[in-house]
């Protein structure tokens, strides 16, 4: 499904990735750990196509084709999704008004037409339902004045509505209550499919209780320097990266 | 000169007021009555000066004939009468002092009163450890003992009056005297183009960073006498200076005008860090008397990332007229603007700033605090300016006044103007009265109505406060309590 | 001004003599301010921001007649439309819909007819488009809402100019709504290409307890000049809502004066200007709170792009007495290209201690993080941006609190949106 192949980026001429090696299939959920700075979301804004990363080396391989002849919004068509570390708010535009428009753009994408909007508000109540939003949040502007946890809840309803065939979430555990990551938690698994994979992206192992990955991946000076399966994470909670790595 | 001891005896009497009401009771040379063409050149040979600047001053002087006195400010004052004032007035003792020693003992007292001695013995036997402070003193209009010399000398940096520079250092002057405030400028700036008499001039050299606080203070002494003073500062490639500026005057009836210059240019990675406590007299409660500070305060960032800083506590005088202004020429250059003006009874303060961005990623910052009380007007005018080609300006802007009494005003004109799509431009300000719930919790732990007042203008300024030099700091917070006194009830 | 253009001026009032009962000695002394001042230069800081270039070198005319160009569609649902072409009446293409009851609606002449004492009422106004409004006003709307009457759908009042370059229409409507009264109107103008000038001055009294929303829609033809005022005074818990939209035009300018006489009483005064192609629109508020225990509030959002300029200059003055004060100001404007230009001055003047005053001011682009996470989701630059520029303008529409009034308008912005993107050719 993704192929990464050595891939160096840098950001303002500091090279942050030197030379990132993994491959994800359908049907895995892969984590990515690491410390502060050790290139982690630098690696999902590279795929998701963020400005001011720069891709100096190396290949992003996305269904066969090349991830970097497409456009950020293309991505998303060919399956893609990121989940933000930090949700940015935006005034004035409302969640369902902003979910219906990236539905449709990317069923426009893929030679589908428009979901009705009778088909489209039914599908967004039963996601929203199945994650615990209220239905009003659904009329809020997208992020605004919501709450960490609330925040995060409103990427897992806009993945479940999007059902991308590759979900990044960067971070997405972090400075979360125990609910609020139960949420997140069930929201990542309800996305595990057979036709579907995931990457985590994550500096602790606490996720990684309610998400059994199949790889996890320790990530050091923008490389992978480990990886191996889920026992992994338990060890580099008891023993630290130093020592595991 | 009469009656200096009737004026002393008030000082003391109203002791906690205007402190610096006092006058010093020395010999005077004055220029004739007015302005003419005549008292120009009188000036001008009073201080030997070269034929060049003779011409200069005459330039200015037919200039400002035909210029016009500003009137878009927010400030009310009866016209004044250009030709009922002396243009100069030198303590007649001054003539050529070659070192402390010459200088009137008395002057030097009046120095020590201000809390700024000259001599350098007495500052260095203040508190151990305490910082120095070159000082150039300017009594009415000229320099009377600048501190520090030859120590400074040392690094090679140039710190003297304005007068001695045009003959030591003539070729720095003519570069850069009028290269950042021209002389059309604005009315008062001709005018003090004119007749300028005194003032500092400061060189550092490249890639020096000046091992002492620089500063001047001004003091109007004599009667019907203006004061027009030229700062000009140079801060060659990589240099840092910063400069502090002190003004006091007696306490007379009849108004006095002070029309400054002051000029900064700053040259590829230099930086001056220009701090202001401007305590002209204000006038009296009626509103009678008090200082016109009528000032044009300029700075060039020539250089790449070069930096200016402006911090002004403006606590006195009767009308304030002051715009210190950054020009951001050289590309990443940044200008800082922060004020606190207080006005009391029928002071009347018209002050901001002026950020023209012209290189790429400049960026600029004003953070402006206005406090009105008694019967008085305050008013704070701004001007961002983004051109064409200035890509990548950022400015941040916030502007907050706080109304102590029903009687005064607090006004906010802001201008904006964009001429480049990539800049962002942030402005905030806010009005409002002091929070009755604030004053009445510092009651109810014991305050003094007043105290209370300056404990919460204090917090209310402390964002602007932080910028001044420690020592200035501390000078400046007492300030604004006594600023206040009087204002509640 | 040329001394033709002052004899010009000069005549064009004379002309009108005998035209509205009462009027002749008010036009005349409004001509001769108007003479003594002559337009206003750059200099002026009250106009520093409006290009009034082709006002001192070109005469304009009073014109008469019409062309037969087509009466647009309206806005949306109204319950009368009162058409004015070049400034007249234009009794066949309005439609008065129902038979009002109680409520005065009928032309200036007329009003004057029934009463000469009106014409002291009449706002002279002391800069110089108000004073030559007054000079040379021939027609308007007169409209007096009883006490506690309620209109429910708007009033359009459509002004179209189809005359030649040099024709200019000064309009005046007057409106007066009693104790408890509401109504809601929305002016609208509209164009051919033409250099024309639209010169409109509205004047509202609105009275204890009464409401009044008042939709400005400005999309003159692309060289048409538009200057236009609102004077609207407001008394004891009464309330004033304005939206002010300017799409059209070369050089549009719309001031709106507000008065707060008496206690309780809010205002709200919203604006979008959406400049390219060399169009400029200055837009200035006045608001005074002369008296306490009330709130205004202005939010303003304008976008420029190439060779635009918008320009707002936003004042709010609190009168010694005016306690208990709440004003609020937010004006941001977006630039998009390197020949476009923003201005602002938010303005605060304060008198009285007891109040809260405040204004924001932002010039910038649109965010490009929020862009990321657009696109992130799937949806392509353009459609992203359009998005984002419907939010950041929809925030001065709020007020507009009729449907498909505020469909309409939006749907121009997108238009103007998709109108910029293909001139430029670069879909984003």
């Amino acid at each position: 499904m993704l192929k990464i192949n050595d891939l160096h980026v840098s950001v303002e001429n500091t090279a942050i990735l030197k030379g990132v090696n993994l491959e994800v299939k359908a049907g895995e959920v892969h984590a990515i750990m690491g410390l502060n700075g050790a290139g982690k979301s630098t690696l999902a804004n590279t795929i998701a196509g963020r400005d001011d990363y720069t891709v100096t080396s190396g290949t992003v391989d996305f269904f066969g084709k090349n991830i970097f002849d497409l456009e950020p919004h293309e991505r998303v068509g060919e399956g893609l999704f990121l989940g933000f570390q930090y949700p940015v708010e935006i005034p004035g535009v409302s969640n369902l008004n902003f979910l219906r428009t990236a539905l449709n753009s990317i069923r426009k994408y893929r030679g589908q037409d428009d979901m009705s909007a009778a088909d489209f508000m039914k599908l967004i109540r039963a996601k929203a339902d199945q994650l615990g939003m209220a239905p009003d949040m659904l009329k809020r502007f997208v992020n605004v004045g919501f709450s960490g946890g609330e925040k995060k809840r409103n990427e897992m309803v806009q993945m479940a509505v999007l059902d991308p065939k590759f979900a990044i979430l960067d971070e997405t555990d972090s400075g979360l209550d125990i609910d609020a990551l139960k949420t997140v938690a069930a929201g990542i698994n309800a996305q595990r499919r057979d036709d579907t994979a995931i990457l985590l992206i994550t500096h602790y192992q606490r996720l990684l209780n309610y998400v059994q990955p199949d790889v996890v991946h320790v990530m050091i000076g923008g490389k992978i320097v480990k990886s191996g399966g889920k026992e992994l994470a338990a060890e580099l909670e008891e023993k630290g990266y130093a020592e595991v790595a | 000169m009469a009656a200096t001891a009737e004026t002393r005896q008030q000082v003391e009497d109203m002791s906690g007021e205007y402190k610096y009401g006092f006058v010093t009771d020395v010999e005077m040379d004055m220029a004739p009555k007015g302005l003419s063409e005549e008292v120009v050149r009188f000036i001008s040979a009073k201080k030997n000066e070269p034929e060049w600047l003779l011409e200069w001053r005459l330039k200015a002087y037919k200039s400002w004939l035909k210029m016009d006195e500003p009137d878009w400010a927010k400030v009310n004052y009866p016209k004044i009468d250009y030709n009922d004032m002396y243009f100069f007035a030198a303590p007649k003792s001054m003539d050529k002092p070659k070192s402390l020693d010459e200088v009137d003992p008395e002057l030097l007292r009046t120095y020590e009163k201000l809390g700024s001695p000259l001599r350098e013995q007495a500052v260095l036997a203040g508190v151990e450890g305490a910082p120095r402070v070159a000082v150039d003193a300017v009594f009415d209009s000229v320099s009377v003992a600048t501190t520090f010399r030859e120590e400074l000398k040392k690094s090679g940096v140039i710190f003297m009056s304005f007068s001695e520079a045009v003959h030591e250092h003539p070729e720095l002057i003519k570069k850069y005297l009028g290269s950042v405030v021209p002389q059309r400028d604005n009315y008062f700036a001709a005018l003090n183009c004119a007749v300028f008499s005194d003032g500092t001039f400061v060189y550092i050299p490249k890639g020096v960073r000046c091992p002492m606080e620089l500063s001047t203070y001004f003091r109007i002494n004599a009667e019907n006498t203006g004061q027009f003073e030229r700062t000009l500062i140079i801060a060659d490639e990589g240099a840092y200076v910063s400069y502090l500026e002190g003004c006091t005057a007696p306490m007379r009836d009849e108004n006095q005008l002070h029309a400054a210059v002051v000029e900064l240019i700053m040259l590829d990675d230099a930086e001056i860090k220009y701090s202001t406590v401007q305590n002209w007299y204000p006038g009296d409660k009626e509103g009678k008397g008090g200082i016109y500070n009528f000032v044009t305060k300029r700075a060039l960032c020539k250089g790449k990332n070069s930096k200016v800083s402006w911090t002004q506590v403006e606590t006195g005088s009767a009308v304030t007229w002051k715009y210190p202004s950054c020009i951001l020429s050289g590309d990443n250059s940044v200008g800082e603007f922060y004020s606190v003006a207080v006005t009391n009874n029928y002071q009347q303060a018209d002050t901001g700033t002026k950020m023209i961005h012209m290189g790429k990623n400049t960026r600029s910052r004003i953070i402006s605090k206005g406090i009105s009380a008694g019967k008085s007007q305050n008013t704070y005018r701004g001007l961002v300016k983004v051109l064409p080609g200035a890509d990548n300006v950022r400015n941040y802007t916030q502007c907050d006044s706080l109304l102590v009494s029903s009687e005064s005003g607090a006004h906010t004109v802001p201008y904006i103007e964009v001429k480049n799509p990539t800049a962002q431009i942030e402005h905030e300000a806010t009005t409002s009265k002091i929070s009755e719930d604030q004053l009445f919790y510092c009651r109810a732990r014991g305050f003094g109505e007043e105290e209370a007042v300056a404990m919460i203008v204090n917090g209310f300024c402390r964002d602007v406060m932080q910028h001044l030099p420690m020592e200035f700091a501390v000078e400046a917070q007492k300030l604004l309590g006594i600023s206040l006194e009087g204002s509640v009830g | 001004m040329t001394k033709q253009l002052i004899e010009a001026y000069a005549s064009q009032a004379e002309s009108l003599h005998g035209i509205l009962a009462g009027m002749d000695d008010v036009r005349t002394s409004a001509m001769s301010s108007f003479l003594e001042q002559g337009f206003p230069g750059t200099k002026n800081e009250e106009w520093r921001y409006s290009d009034m270039r082709a006002f001192h070198k070109k005469h304009f005319e009073l014109v008469s007649g019409k062309s037969g160009i087509a009466i647009p569609e309206p806005l949306g649902d109204y319950c009368a439309r009162f058409v004015f072409i070049n400034g007249r009446y234009d009794e066949e293409s309005s439609d008065i819909g129902q038979v009002w009851k109680d409520i005065s609606i009928r032309p200036l002449a007329n009003h004057f007819m029934a009463n000469e004492s009106r014409v002291d009422e009449l706002i002279k106004g002391s800069d110089s488009v108000s004073l030559l409004n007054t000079a040379l006003m021939r027609d308007g709307l007169v409209l007096s809402i009883p006490s506690n009457v309620g209109i429910g759908r708007p009033i359009e009042i459509l002004h179209v100019m189809d005359g030649s370059d040099n024709a200019a229409a000064h309009v005046r409507h007057v409106i007066e709504l009693g104790e408890g009264s509401s109504v809601s109107i929305i002016e609208r103008f509209v164009g051919d290409d033409s250099a024309y000038w639209t010169n409109s001055v509205l004047q509202a009294r609105i009275t204890e307890n009464a409401k009044l929303r008042h939709i400005r829609v400005q999309e003159e033809g692309a060289n048409a000049l538009h200057t236009a005022k609102a004077y609207v005074n407001l008394g004891g818990g009464s309330e004033y809502i304005c939206t002010n939209v300017a799409l059209g035009g070369a050089m549009s300018r719309f001031d709106a004066n507000v008065r707060i006489l008496m206690d309780g009483a809010q205002a709200t005064v919203n604006g979008v200007a959406l400049a390219a192609t060399g169009q400029s629109h200055d837009m200035h508020t006045h608001v005074s709170h002369l008296s306490g225990n009330a709130v205004s509030e202005q939010v303003f959002r304008t976008i420029a792009d190439s060779r635009g300029t918008t320009s707002f200059q936003g004042k709010v003055t609190v009168a010694e007495d005016a306690q208990r004060t709440l004003a609020n100001q937010s004006f941001k404007a977006l630039i998009f290209d390197k020949t476009a230009q923003a201005n602002a001055k938010p303005e605060l003047e304060i008198l009285a201690d007891d109040v809260k005053c405040s204004h924001g001011a932002t010039v910038g682009q649109l965010d490009d993080k929020a862009i990321f996470y657009l696109t992130s989701r799937g949806i392509d630059p353009e459609t992203a941006r359009q998005m984002l520029v419907s939010a950041f303008v929809a925030e001065a529409l709020e007020k507009v609190d009729f449907d498909d009034v505020k469909t309409s308008l939006m749907g121009r912005i997108a238009s103007w949106m998709l109108e910029r993107n293909a001139d430029k050719g670069t879909g984003g």
